[in-house]
């Protein structure tokens, strides 16, 4: 169908630039920076969604235009340095390589931070708090104001002399700009408080100063929110007053449309909605914008694919569409797309534990899909191996199935033994509780691969060390993964009730409606199965010995999970561990204080302890071939994440 | 009557297609190669041979300007039942839409029809402009994207038109005049192998046409700019009002516009026959927005 | 002593004789004129190809009446059929020896032979008599439902008993008038005339009674001469015919179809074959064909016999109009009939005097095929396998897509394995067919069968094309599979699916003889069984199992032992049979196209099959044919059964439980 992607593939012009398609990577942190320069290793990540087609990058999420924004936390881009010119030159220059518009967002983050890193005081429009990093700020002074507003000018400079096509003020998040915005934050009695027109003229001296400093050939866009779901805060009504004022204004060429802030957790989880929402869940609102402005739009959040893409630009939601996440799971999506290879496109699920939940603690982000993100110097390319070797690959999980993608790009002759019928490993098994159906996505762009590319599967097959020395292998790959693990509990094991998180998602749950789910393994399995028992119209009560349960999920996932466990009727009791099981009767201790209490009458009892390697075949295969590698939870077991790096490593060694 | 049809054959694009580089031209991956009639073309055809029979003394002529060895979809009309087929040529290698329009156009200029139908558009090019560029060049009034006619006597075609949404319109034309139409617009009859194989010992007949593109009054060929779409209209989608607590607002976002107390009363389980029911959820689906 | 004899004309008047001989010359009159009428219509219809042989034709018909064909399957129909037969027959030879004795010079009608004679016509009357009351009873006591009670048939069965009852009377009035007493051989007559006797009546009256009753039944059975061709009576003479005209071809093909270019058909009666116009008068409206058909049964539009009633009534209608416009068959029989047709072949199985019932109803949907006027689901299941090469209008590159990890031996130019295995388009392209295909795959390689697969070099065999009517389409793959298994040098083929083995087997031979061996795979898997190349030893986990005869396996093609072999072999299985086993097993729904159309009616065909398999109280339903178990398994899901109730094909039991 050449029409498919009609609007998707159109260019459009913004002020004086074409952007050749609708594609946008939208601003975002990557924790890549060198003592706060876009370095090497955050251009290379770049270059590769550039090579993929996108129209319009925008980089550097939330680069601070002045020291006392508090983003240290982050090792954002320091805008307030003229050192960051020649890094935003060849930046710029490489991006230009491939036909992308490229753009920078500048942005000050106010009391959004802790001011104990950099020892900055910590600045806001009042004498309120954040509920996120719950620290007061002090209140900003006029002449302070006129500071940060010629900041604000110097940083766009910057970005021009680096040769950028344009710059994005951030007004989003609870940045400074929408600070002063918001009535439930903004308390002051000067000109910049008071009534909405007051409250934006912050807002205004910023767009002001910057268009003046970069004149009439740079774009200027804008990143609000549609709707910050905060209390007493900037509703969708509010806004779409804020943005037709702003286009009324004339002076800024695009809308970027986020839904929620930075301010609170659960409005947080919105800003980059996981797979606990739906796709294209905000595009109402850059739609309710798109109708008050006559500037383009861009609708932003989770538009993981094409078609998606094609229909929120067809229903006229944006003039753009922000396919940020979607671009590092497959920064090739948009060249794939435009010839019609559709089923060659690594989806994203909306996990948001390999890239945002990591950069919100701080860490370099990375894709649970994609290992080749944050390692493209070392991993862009794929050379093809010297030597033609006969690969066996034991094991047809995500570690097994990368590993053998990679071993079959690499040339090799590769055979995948799988001994359940359907490949995807434990995936087969996250993706039964409730809303996590996307991981099923993972295993089928990698069995569309690995069937593309030739791999021999064996399905049905449990390779024994016979099999597998009867393909005469050069190299064996064992990623045979891993079983939950019961502790040695006193009756645990015995117990007829109890039953492991894995087994509750695959239904195997025995009748009862009590049920007691112990959760130590910290991530989405208890959390998972307990879901699941709810829907169940069972009771659950869930206990951790952490401080919290799901105490290591991130934090765009937590939230979600919380609002529907709560919704749902869980009990959750914090800080206690499982000492014992005996009919009926569970023991808890308190982690810390060491006392002890009961659970009685318990129908069910589900365990949460994480997995244990099956590397039995490791094991006996180890001496008995040339090359033998252990992959995945089979050597140890660990996330999603893990796997795959660590085969995709181990594979290219081979 | 006289009836014109113009017809075009098409590659079957649920058989293993491939562009070939060198000319950009998509071609049959392996050698059996399966062309069908276009499918709306055979719809206008099937419209044409019902007036056919509903007037007495009609005729159905089938046009098709196509290479030698490209005449499937004549064949396909003889075995239909068309009255005569005619292959269209013209000296030196042209091609596109509007190329086709004007050859169909001349050939229609030198002879009278009542009514020329064609097809709404093709698989491969969905230009959908052949049918009215051939009303442009001969000053015909013309009606595309007909779904149904309703009438067509006495020098008048009386056929509903397909709007967005799924709306129709009504509309009169004077003949003679061109008609386009959906694939709905008829339910093609089957033609056996038997039928086919006789359609296939029939020569076709083929017209010599010499035409001066740069003399002829034909629209330039917008195929090599890059078309910018219109601004799209905004979809009114479901919004959470925004005087409800932020918690309910993300809960209904989550939950796809449904709020779980909402969800009772938006959502019902409906038992009866199938036009009943039909009936009802195009109802649930315009009340709330869907089409 | 008497002499031991009747006197022929006794009683009996020189213009009584007359009465009786010219009435009786112009009762076999009319009945002539009448069927010549009939069969100058019958000769309007094309030619069937038909060869005819005097000495096979007079087999068949000694056969049917010996045996009395398919009759025994009803005891009673049966019972009551050949009394009255037998009856007349023996009724209609008494009269001939009354006849020969007085019109000719022979004289043989004395001493024993008489007292034989008389004794077995008696019996002969009886028999008759009471054959027909059976046939009282039947249509109007027991009200069988598939037996039409008409006018017609009453009338008709009450001459036949009045022509009884008076030649009784007729022997008895005789006897009380003479009593010689050897007549009391005649056991009836004589006691009737005992009777009459006893009654009081001088001989006088009687003799005056004698003649009255005399011209009584000369009349009536004048009149049934005159009628002998009329609706139900016609069958007597006409379903000879049929019977002796019956072709010899394999059950299971399909009669061809003349292709002629200039052909154009347009549902003109004519259009049909003549041996189809006889054979639609040769019906006797018995319905045992609509008793067993599975559309009529689930509440259809198809009722076989009401097919070849209408047929029987337009050539009827034709035949007493002249210079009429030809009749068409499209006028009464309506195209939902036509395509509720399942192509089981019980009708045929069943019908007594053998009509070839669907072969009629695929004729006129090869019309309806040619006019082009078919549903849009019979419209795109052919297009797909004109384009496409199946009838589920896959692209065909998939269609070795089911096997890409099974690494299949293909076929090669120059290498000639044993064995070809012919997956067929279910096991290629049907999710549930294609364990069928793996499982055989697994058999084939443990049993270390020498074999290989066509891979995408496989298309339809072209079953389905036929059956739904386009010959032309059906042609147009047999003559291109028989290049592929030329070019290849295939000799030797086994098949999972009995369609696609039905029609290798009788429809691809051309008229020649056979260029290849196909078997089923019911077969192959019981002489492998049989010859230990695998041991089926691993019990299953059902204990009671029950067969579903494919009707292209069985009633079609005779096999019933090899599968049933198969099933019995399952280590720890019982085998129970359901109600409708074997040769009257009941379709699944699934053949003459019916996969592809729309189903109409109350209920589906699956359903019915289901519940007749659950009601053995099998757990598990075994079948040999890809079609048979999609369907079943529909039913079986859309029951919400599927948990209860297991339906696999034989070779997935076998891959189950094999020795590895």
């Amino acid at each position: 169908m050449p029409n498919q992607f009609e609007l998707l593939f159109s260019p459009l012009q913004i002020r004086n630039k074409t952007v050749k398609n609708r594609i946008v990577s939208t601003a975002h942190v990557t924790v890549f920076t060198e003592d706060g320069m876009p370095a090497e290793r955050e251009r290379r990540y770049y270059v590769e969604k550039a090579k993929g087609g996108a129209g319009m990058l925008i980089g550097f999420g939330s680069s601070s235009v002045h020291p006392t924004s508090p983003a240290l936390d982050w090792r954002v881009v320091e805008m307030f340095d003229d050192r960051v010119i020649p890094y935003l030159q060849r930046f710029s220059e490489s991006m230009h390589e491939y036909g992308a518009l490229v753009l920078a967002q500048i942005t000050h983050r106010g009391r959004r931070g802790h001011s104990n890193l950099s020892w900055q005081r910590l600045l806001g429009p009042s004498r309120v708090k954040e509920p996120n990093h719950r620290e007061v700020p002090g209140v900003l002074k006029r002449e302070d104001i006129d500071v940060i507003v010629q900041a604000f000018a110097e940083a766009a400079m910057r970005v021009k002399k680096g040769g950028f096509d344009g710059v994005e003020l951030s007004a989003a998040h609870c940045h400074l700009i929408d600070q002063f915005w918001g009535p439930h934050i903004n308390f002051r009695n000067d000109e910049f408080g008071g009534d909405l027109a007051h409250r934006m003229r912050f807002g205004f001296a910023v767009i002001e100063r910057v268009r003046e400093a970069v004149g009439d050939d740079f774009i200027v866009g804008i990143r609000i929110t549609g709707d910050d779901f905060v209390e007493g805060g900037l509703n969708n009504d509010i806004m779409c007053e804020i943005a037709q004022r702003i286009s009324e204004h004339g002076m800024i060429d695009y809308f970027n449309v986020i839904g929620g802030s930075g301010e609170t957790l659960p409005a947080e989880a919105a800003c980059v909605p996981s797979m606990n929402f739906p796709l294209a869940c905000f595009s109402y609102l850059s739609g309710r914008i798109r109708e008050v402005v006559r500037e383009p739009v861009i609708a932003v959040g989770r538009i993981n694919d094409p078609v998606v893409a094609e229909r929120v630009l067809q229903e006229g939601q944006g003039d753009l569409v922000a396919m940020t996440r979607a671009l590092i799971a497959d920064p090739y999506l948009p060249l794939k797309a435009r010839e019609g290879r559709l089923d060659e496109i690594r989806q994203c699920m909306g996990y948001n534990e390999g890239c945002i939940d990591r950069q919100y603690r701080g860490i370099p982000i990375g894709c649970v899909q994609n290992p080749v993100i944050g390692y493209e110097a070392e991993w862009s390319d794929l050379p093809k191996a010297e030597k033609i070797k006969k690969v066996v690959v034991v094991g047809g999980g995500p570690a097994g199935m990368e590993a053998a993608r990679i071993a079959r790009l690499r040339g090799h002759h590769v055979v995948l033994y799988e001994k359940s019928d359907c490949l995807g490993g434990q995936l087969n098994i996250a993706k039964l509780a409730p809303k996590r159906t996307d991981f099923d996505g993972v295993a089928r762009w990698l069995e569309i691969q690995l069937r593309k590319q030739g791999v021999e599967i064996c399905l049905g097959v449990g390779a024994s060390v016979e099999t597998v020395l009867a393909q005469k292998p050069d190299v064996v790959v064992v990623a045979t993964g891993a079983v939950p693990l019961v502790p040695p509990i006193p009756g645990l094991a015995e117990c007829p009730y109890a039953i492991s998180a894995w087994d509750v998602l695959l239904g195997k749950t025995p009748p009862g409606k009590r049920v007691l789910v112990i959760d130590d393994q910290g991530g989405m399995e208890s959390t998972g199965a307990a879901e699941f028992l709810l829907d169940e119209q069972r009771e659950v009560e869930i206990i951790t010995p952490h401080y919290s349960v799901g105490e290591d999920l991130g934090p765009t996932n937590k939230p979600p999970v919380y609002t529907r466990l709560n919704a749902k009727g869980a009990k959750m009791l914090a800080t206690w561990e499982l000492r014992g099981v005996e009919n009926g009767t569970v023991r808890l201790r308190n982690y810390y204080g060491g006392n002890e209490t009961e659970r009685t009458q318990v129908d069910v009892l589900v365990y949460s302890y994480g997995g244990r390697s099956v590397d039995d075949l490791a094991n006996a295969l180890e001496g008995k071939v040339a090359e033998l590698y252990n992959v995945g939870d089979s050597y140890a077991p660990r996330s999603l994440h893990h796997a795959v790096i660590e085969a995709h490593k181990y594979a290219r060694q081979i | 009557m006289k009836l014109a049809v113009c017809v075009k054959e098409v590659l079957d694009s649920r058989l293993p297609l491939q562009v070939v580089a060198q000319t950009g031209e998509v071609a049959h991956l392996g050698s059996e190669r399966v062309a069908l009639i276009n499918p709306s073309d055979r719809a206008a055809l099937e419209v044409s041979l019902i007036l056919r029979d509903q007037n007495p003394g009609s005729r159905v002529e089938v046009f098709s300007a196509c290479a030698a060895g490209e005449e499937d979809a004549l064949y396909f009309a003889v075995a239909r039942g068309a009255d005569s087929v005619e292959r269209l040529v013209q000296n030196g290698h042209l091609a596109g839409p509007p190329y086709t329009a004007l050859l169909l156009a001349n050939r229609f200029a030198n002879e009278k029809f009542d009514l020329i139908c064609c097809g709404d558009e093709t698989l491969d090019n969905s230009s959908a402009m052949v049918g009215p560029l051939i009303a442009e060049l001969l000053d015909y009034p013309q009606v595309t994207g007909v779904t149904k006619v309703r009438e067509c006597s006495r020098g008048k075609l009386l056929a509903e038109r397909s709007l967005d949404r799924g709306h129709r319109e009504l509309v009169e034309m004077e003949l003679p005049g061109v008609a386009t139409f959906k694939i709905e617009a008829a339910e093609p009859r089957y033609v056996s192998v038997r039928r086919l194989e006789q359609a296939r010992r029939r020569e076709i007949a083929v017209r010599q046409l010499d035409i001066e593109p740069s003399k002829s009054r034909l629209p330039g060929w917008p195929g090599s700019e890059k078309k910018v779409p219109p601004r799209a209209r905004v979809k009114k989608k479901f919004t959470p009002d925004a005087n409800l607590p932020p918690a309910e607002r993300v809960k209904m976002i989550m939950a796809g516009g449904m709020a779980p107390q909402q969800s009772s009363q938006s959502s019902a389980i409906l038992e009866g026959d199938p036009d009943y029911l039909s009936e009802q959820l195009f109802r649930f689906l315009r009340h709330h927005e869907f089409v | 002593m008497e002499q031991i004899t009747r006197q022929i004309e006794w009683n009996v008047t020189l213009w009584m004789q007359v009465f009786l001989y010219v009435g009786a010359f112009a009762g076999v009159l009319i009945a002539g004129w009448r069927l010549s009428k009939r069969y100058r219509v019958w000769k309007l219809g094309r030619s069937p190809n038909v060869q005819v042989s005097i000495p096979r034709s007079l087999a068949n018909v000694l056969a049917w009446i010996l045996n009395r064909g398919k009759m025994p399957r009803d005891g009673f129909a049966s019972l009551m059929h050949f009394l009255i037969l037998w009856g007349f027959i023996i009724l209609f030879i008494g009269t001939t020896l009354v006849f020969l004795e007085q019109q000719t010079p022979l004289h043989f009608f004395y001493g024993t032979f008489y007292l034989v004679a008389s004794a077995v016509i008696d019996l002969g009357g009886v028999a008759f008599l009471l054959g027909l009351s059976m046939a009282v009873y039947r249509r109007y006591l027991q009200k069988k439902e598939r037996l039409k009670a008409s006018a017609w048939v009453g009338a008709l069965l009450a001459l036949m008993i009045a022509i009884g009852v008076t030649g009784f009377l007729l022997e008895g009035f005789r006897i009380s008038v003479t009593m010689p007493g050897f007549e009391k051989v005649s056991f009836v007559g004589y006691g009737l005339a005992l009777m009459l006797r006893a009654g009081g009546l001088a001989t006088a009256e009687l003799t005056r009674l004698h003649r009255a009753d005399w011209l009584l039944h000369a009349a009536l059975s004048i009149a049934f001469f005159g009628l002998a061709t009329v609706y139900f009576f016609r069958h007597i003479i006409v379903s000879v015919l049929s019977v002796a005209l019956r072709p010899i071809r394999a059950r299971g093909a399909l009669r061809p179809y003349e292709l002629s270019p200039q052909a154009s058909p347009s549902g003109s009666v004519f259009d049909m074959t003549w041996k189809d116009l006889l054979d639609a008068d040769a019906c006797t409206a018995c319905g045992r064909c609509t008793s067993v058909c599975p559309a009529t049964t689930t509440g259809k539009a198809l009722d076989p016999r009401a097919v070849v009633l209408k047929l029987s009534d337009l050539v009827g209608r034709h035949a007493s109009r002249r210079n009429g416009a030809t009749p068409s068959a499209f006028d009464t029989i309506t195209e939902r009939e036509l395509w509720d047709c399942t192509t089981c072949g019980a009708c045929v199985y069943e019908c007594p005097v053998d009509i070839e019932v669907f072969d009629k109803i695929i004729d006129l949907r090869r019309q309806l095929v040619d006019i082009g006027k078919i549903s849009t689901a019979a419209r795109g299941c052919l297009e797909g396998l004109e384009r496409r090469q199946n009838p589920w209008d896959y692209p065909p590159a998939q269609r070795a897509t089911w096997s890409e990890t099974l690494n299949l031996p293909a076929i090669a130019a120059g290498k000639k394995p044993e064995w070809v295995y012919w997956i067929g388009c279910a096991g290629a392209f049907e999710p549930s067919a294609q364990s069928i295909s793996r499982a055989m795959v697994d058999i084939l390689r443990q049993a270390k069968v020498d074999f290989v697969v066509l891979g995408s070099e496989e298309r339809c065999t072209g079953d389905p094309a036929r059956r739904m009517g386009d010959e032309g389409l059906f042609q147009r793959f047999r003559n291109k599979n028989l290049e592929t298994f030329r070019r290849h040098g295939v000799h030797k083929i086994v098949t999972h699916c009995p369609h696609c083995f039905n029609t290798f087997k009788n429809e691809y031979r051309n008229g020649g003889e056979p260029e290849f061996e196909v078997i089923h795979h019911s077969q192959l898997l019981s002489h492998l069984i049989s010859e230990g190349k695998i041991r089926l030893t691993r019990s299953a986990a059902d204990k009671q199992v029950t067969f579903h005869d494919p009707c292209y396996l069985g009633r079609h093609n005779g096999e019933f032992a090899a599968p049933r072999k198969v099933v019995d072999s399952l280590p720890g299985m019982k085998r129970v049979e359901m109600t409708r086993s074997r040769e009257k097993s009941f379709c699944c729904g699934g053949g003459g196209g019916q996969m592809w159309l729309e189903s109409s009616g109350q209920q589906r065909v699956e359903n019915v099959r289901l519940t007749e398999a659950r009601q053995t109280g099998a757990s598990l339903v075994a079948t040999a044919c890809p079609f048979c178990k999609v369907m079943l398994e529909t039913a079986s899901v859309t029951a919400g059964r599927q948990d209860q109730v297991k339906i696999k094909d034989i070779s997935e039991l076998v891959s189950e439980t094999m020795e590895r």
